[in-house]
């Protein structure tokens, strides 16, 4: 392959180029790679969203990175700039910055002076076909190149601007090279080739055309900006040289400009922002004085009033452990990340906004003391050791959760303490994922409409890349994705579209609240642009990139369920004025009756232990205190129950099985969940107890059985515990044991200290859903979306519990919902079309007097029709006791008047319409609102099915176990959890509660499509208790509205897989919400 | 002014090492390529029926131009426009 000559691509793009490029950064590396390319450029459009990515890729690869951008200028053109240190790159940011603040989102723009101000250390390519001097050579104008090209000259220096040639093969490039290199010659300026390089390999030409018609909305049909040819991939050098062989000087330019770029980005020296500190105090002093303050805070009222004076056994260990702390935060050099915390906390406490840390950081006995997380890791027994060590590899992040309603108001705060210069959001990406993918990519290539929506509905993996494979099972779909059917190519393409967009980044977004504080002004090292929400800025680096940039940020996480307690208690407060404020940060943690409720399952709307796993297990683990909470929230996920600790622990809870431990040595760690190891924490615990490693070194361990090392690395490790623990008596074979017990759970085990931040939020909402269940519920359906279930279901879980729900009314809603005699008013909000404007309008109207009639309401509010419609059919009228279709008759009729007019009433004009029936009025509800506060689906279904001696829900509770049963009911959540081995569940509801439906895997595969999108089902099957928890074992699924089907269910014989398990693990935890 | 051949003419052309035309037979008679003026490549339409081919305005013996074009999927050569 090597010839002499070599060749590096200096104008590239990668899928950060968003809709344009059609290769991840790491593809283009590895092409580069493959095609002995010996350094490589980046330069996607006004942006460095991946060059952190890229610059690993590249030094992983032994490839030299080139950093840089294609900009955008003012007239339009591109220009194509590449830094030649970090001088150069800071000079790259700021003027992508410039261009992004200074116009309007989306439309980056760069004048001329602004790039004169910040040239220096930049090398500039003339750039591509959208070039200025392209454009201008192509009409002839040599003049006005030659002009064009001085003024680069002047802006960046006659060495460091060179004529860019591209031989893409169209037509016009060997016309324009010539005149480029005549007009080089003429001002003695280098030039040089790229290949205006869009994806790493030619096939990916066809995803970059369907990316392009995505990005100009229409389909590949229809596209008239399309590339002429395939010809913009990374090419090797003997392509290249033959491409330029009338100028090799071309070629060998790109080496001489690739060496004169060498920038560094590792920026971890810039990573411990400052804290505006009181005069003569360094960082660490003061946050041991503040900590010195504070203790007695928070352990005084432990000790119940007692001084810690008093309690000598306890004091000394809180205070030698602080003292420690303090010591290694000192060490890390972290005291001044630790005050910003603190900082934001205590501006946080002091304006009301409720705020918790949570994660790790609850490990430290600091973050406890200043009030930054609110779990106690005396009391919790949980170990600094998994959040702060000597050996620390990668810096601690300290999340916080806000609640959703004010977390505004602390970003705000954030940013005016430290300034815009110095402090950015972190943005995050959408990307392509297996359902956006098929509606794109189907849309794109022209796919039938109601294809694309069925396929996208139906998918059941969540990557785009297993899109073809999965749909093709599909009956309904296989026909298209057969191979043999070539009067569809299509298919076969849009099958491998999908495969190849896998994780493209579609847009960006600041969904997370990631903040970045930086001691130097960000754009020296990253460039910032303006997030959709008006005044914030962005930085163009996600997490992961913030962190291998060996940046620190602050993470202000939204948590509807803050927002939820915080209104709860504000409306019990207003409730009874006079007495003191509700408190839950004192609440105390044993109220008998709050557990009960607990473990009986009845937790819907209840932080953490609401999901259907949950309520299956919770009748079995009955849990009775804060510490059993903080289990059962760490045991229902994925990683316990793939590590195959769950049933353990379970049988241990129950008595069905012995609690033993590992070895007596380990009792104390694992005495409280007992004998099984649960907790990260525990992990590196007992690699301390057991094996006399230092925390650091145990958690270095964590981390590295945690990601699988190589046999090598595990080997090794394996020596030096057995070692260890020989020097402890423990003896080889046992250590050995050990070893391999904590090598299978280190991979699962959750986080003890983030167990516990969130066990206090669900105890504190289960206690609100116990005593003030009227605050619980409104509060619950003010802050959706949240949690596993749609509103109409909390509705009727409220029912259930005694709270009524009312419909939205014009004279008694507000935007949000209310409480009116213990019942919850849904708000205005609820209601679709209803913009903010509309609902202030209709509140602030009826200051001056309440609304009499329709006419009165139209006429003095002035909404569009659609929005007093959708008003009138969700019952927003109904106290006006005029049926619903006579009001939109009405509505018409007055929708023609004039204001101030009289309406005038004709003969012909009264008609006399029917009412709407059940199913059309609850109908309309979910059309309009989402939910219905008259109907329950099954309601109002009943009379249709009631000879088919269809159960109910509370017909089923009073069966004996191996029953067959037929039951009909209406899908509220449908799952089919990875860790679940084929099973899928469904809970189903009707008029008087709920049922759980367990369908086999055989099963599942014989009705998948009803599963996925039929809302009301027939289910056939054999009733299964366990545990007082009823389920369902599914043989059949049927649609409700296929009535022959359903009046002949005949049980089909399915074969039945010898090897499959017909006891379903009930336990598999979900992923999230019910899908819909 | 040029004629174009809406159906292209079927060309046998003689190529060089990198399939650039050096002649071809035009009614009969060999007429020699004197100059590549433009090389172009066409990549269009994968998904319904692919269409891929590399141009050549060229210019023979005799100074008249002409575009040619080999189909890159099968390698055949056409003659698509002569100009005058």
């Amino acid at each position: 392959m090597k010839t002499g000559v070599s060749y590096a691509e200096l104008h590239c793009h990668s899928n950060f180029s968003l809709l344009d490029g059609a290769s991840h950064p790491e593809d283009l590396v590895s092409q580069a790679a493959d095609l002995g390319m010996p350094a490589l450029a980046l330069t996607d459009h006004d942006g460095l969203y991946g060059v952190i990515r890229f610059y690993k890729g590249c030094l992983k690869a032994g490839i030299k990175p080139v950093i840089g951008a294609e900009v955008t200028l003012e007239n339009g053109n591109h220009l194509t700039l590449l830094a030649k240190n970090n001088q150069g790159y800071s000079n790259l940011c700021r003027l992508i910055t410039r261009s992004h603040l200074e116009h309007r989102k989306g439309s980056p723009a760069l004048d001329l002076d602004t790039l004169a101000r910040h040239s220096a250390s930049l090398i500039c390519l003339s750039g591509c076909r959208q070039g200025e001097l392209v454009a201008v050579l192509s009409s002839g104008q040599r003049e006005q190149a030659q002009l064009a090209a001085r003024r680069y000259i002047e802006i960046f220096g006659q060495g460091n601007f060179y004529l860019e040639l591209q031989n893409n093969l169209y037509p016009e490039d060997r016309g324009l090279n010539r005149a480029l290199v005549e007009l080089a010659e003429r001002l003695k300026l280098g030039y040089v080739a790229t290949n205006n390089v869009h994806y790493a390999r030619k096939e990916r030409h066809k995803l970059h055309d369907v990316l392009t018609c995505i990005r100009n909305r229409t389909t590949l049909d229809e596209c008239t900006c399309l590339r002429l040819n395939s010809e913009f991939h990374l090419k090797s050098c003997e392509e290249m040289a033959l491409l330029f062989q009338d100028y090799p000087g071309a070629i060998s330019n790109t080496l001489a400009i690739a060496e004169q770029c060498n920038v560094n980005l590792d920026f971890s020296g810039y990573r411990f922002p400052e804290f505006p500190l009181p005069r003569h105090e360094t960082a660490a002093g003061y946050l041991a004085r503040l900590c010195r303050q504070k203790i007695r805070e928070r352990y005084a009222s432990d000790l119940n009033g007692v001084s810690p004076e008093d309690c000598p056994e306890r004091s000394p260990s809180i205070e030698a452990r602080v003292d420690h702390e303090l010591a290694l935060i000192e060490k890390l050099g972290l005291s001044a990340y630790f005050l910003i915390v603190w900082d934001i906390m205590d501006y946080a406490r002091r304006n009301g906004i409720p705020a918790q840390g949570r994660g790790s950081a609850a490990n430290s006995i600091v973050a406890y003391i200043l009030g930054i997380t609110g779990v106690d890791p005396v009391r919790n027994k949980l170990f600094l050791g998994r959040f702060l060590n000597e050996e620390m590899s990668s810096m601690p992040d300290i999340d916080i959760d806000v609640s959703t309603n004010h977390r505004e108001k602390l970003i705000q705060y954030v940013y005016e303490k430290y300034g815009q210069e110095h402090t950015a959001m972190v943005c995050t990406y959408v990307t392509f994922q297996a359902r956006n993918a098929i509606r794109e990519m189907g849309k794109a290539t022209g796919l039938p409409a109601h294809l694309i929506d069925r396929m996208a509905r139906s998918v059941s993996v969540y990557g785009a890349n297993e899109v073809e494979q999965d749909l093709a099972g599909v009956e309904e779909f296989r026909p298209y994705f057969d191979a043999q059917n070539s009067a569809q190519p299509l298919w076969q393409e849009f099958g491998s579209l999908c495969r190849e967009v896998y994780d493209f980044p579609r847009h960006l977004s600041i969904h997370n609240g990631g903040m970045l504080i930086s001691s130097c002004p960000l754009t020296d090292i990253v460039p910032l642009e303006k997030a959709t929400m008006p005044g914030r800025i962005v930085c163009q680096w996600d997490k992961d990139s913030v962190a291998d940039a060996g940046l620190i940020k602050v993470d202000l996480l939204g948590l509807r369920m803050l927002s939820l307690i915080h209104e709860a208690c504000a409306r019990v407060d207003e409730k009874h004025p006079d007495a003191p404020g509700l408190d839950l940060d004192r609440l105390p943690l044993d109220d008998e009756k709050v557990y009960d409720m607990i473990c009986g399952g009845d937790t819907v709307g209840v932080f953490q232990i609401e999901s259907r796993a949950q309520m299956q297990t919770l009748p079995q683990i009955k849990p009775r205190s804060i510490d059993d909470l903080t289990i059962e929230v760490a045991l229902i996920r994925p990683g316990p129950l793939q590590g195959n600790m769950v049933h353990p622990y379970i049988r241990r809870r129950k008595g069905l099985e012995k609690v033993t431990y590992l070895h007596p040595s380990l009792k104390l760690i694992l005495e409280d969940t007992l004998g099984v190891l649960l907790f990260q924490e525990q992990v590196i615990q007992v690699a301390v107890a057991a094996a006399a490693f230092t925390p650091g070194q145990a958690d270095c361990l964590r981390r590295a059985m945690s990601r699988k090392r190589s046999k090598e690395a595990m080997n090794e490790m394996r020596h030096k515990f057995v070692d260890g623990a020989g020097k402890h008596g423990i003896e080889t074979t046992l250590a050995d044991h050990i070893f391999s017990a904590l090598q299978g759970f280190a991979e699962y085990g959750f986080c003890k200290s983030h167990a516990a931040g969130f066990a206090l939020l669900c105890y504190r909402s289960a206690w609100l859903k116990k005593h003030h269940p009227a605050e619980f519920y409104c509060a619950l359906l003010n802050n959706q979306p949240m949690g596993f279930y749609a509103p109409e279901v909390i509705m009727r879980d409220a029912r259930r519990h005694g709270v009524d729900v009312l419909p939205a009314d014009i004279n008694s809603s507000g935007i949000r919902c209310t409480l009116e005699d213990g019942k919850v008013r849904l708000g205005f909000m609820y209601v679709k079309e209803l913009g903010e404007k509309a609902m202030s309008r209709i509140a602030a109207e009826r200051e001056r007097a309440p609304y009499l009639s329709l006419a009165d309401f139209y006429l003095r509010t002035r909404l569009e029709r659609k929005a007093v419609e959708n008003l009138i059919l969700a019952g927003a009228f109904d106290s006006l006791c005029c049926q619903k279709r006579q009001l939109l008759w009405q509505l018409g009729l007055l929708e023609k008047k004039g204001p101030g007019e009289l309406p005038l009433e004709f003969h012909h004009t009264r008609v006399f319409l029917p009412a709407l029936t059940e199913i059309e009025e609850m109908k309309a509800d979910y059309q309009v609102q989402g939910l219905s506060t008259k109907y329950h689906p099954l309601q109002v279904l009943r009379k249709g099915i009631s000879g088919n001696g269809l159960l109910r829900s509370s017909d089923i509770a009073r069966l004996l176990p191996d029953t067959p049963v037929r039951v009909a009911g209406y899908v509220i959540t449908r799952q089919r959890p990875a860790t679940a081995k084929g099973f899928a569940f469904i809970t189903l509801e009707d008029e008087e509660g709920m049922v759980n439906v367990v369908i086999r895997p055989d099963v599942y595969r014989h009705y998948r499509q009803v599963f996925k999108l039929e809302p009301v089902i027939v289910v056939e099957g054999v009733l299964q208790r366990r545990d007082d928890i009823l389920n369902v074992i599914a043989r059949t699924l049927i649609p409700l509205r296929d009535t022959e089907a359903r009046q002949n269910v005949v049980t089909e014989p399915l074969t039945v897989c010898p090897h499959q398990s017909t006891q379903p693990d009930l336990l598999c935890p979900d992923p999230g919400p019910g899908v819909k | 002014m040029s004629k174009l051949f809406r159906e292209a003419i079927t060309l046998e052309v003689q190529e060089d090492a990198q399939h650039k035309p050096v002649a071809f037979l035009y009614k009969g008679r060999r007429v020699v390529v004197a100059d590549t003026l433009k090389r172009w490549r066409v990549a269009q339409e994968w998904w319904k029926n692919p269409v891929e081919r590399e141009y050549f305005q060229v210019r023979i013996e005799s100074g008249t131009v002409c575009e040619l074009y080999r189909n890159l999927l099968t390698g055949a050569w056409y003659l698509q426009r002569i100009y005058d």
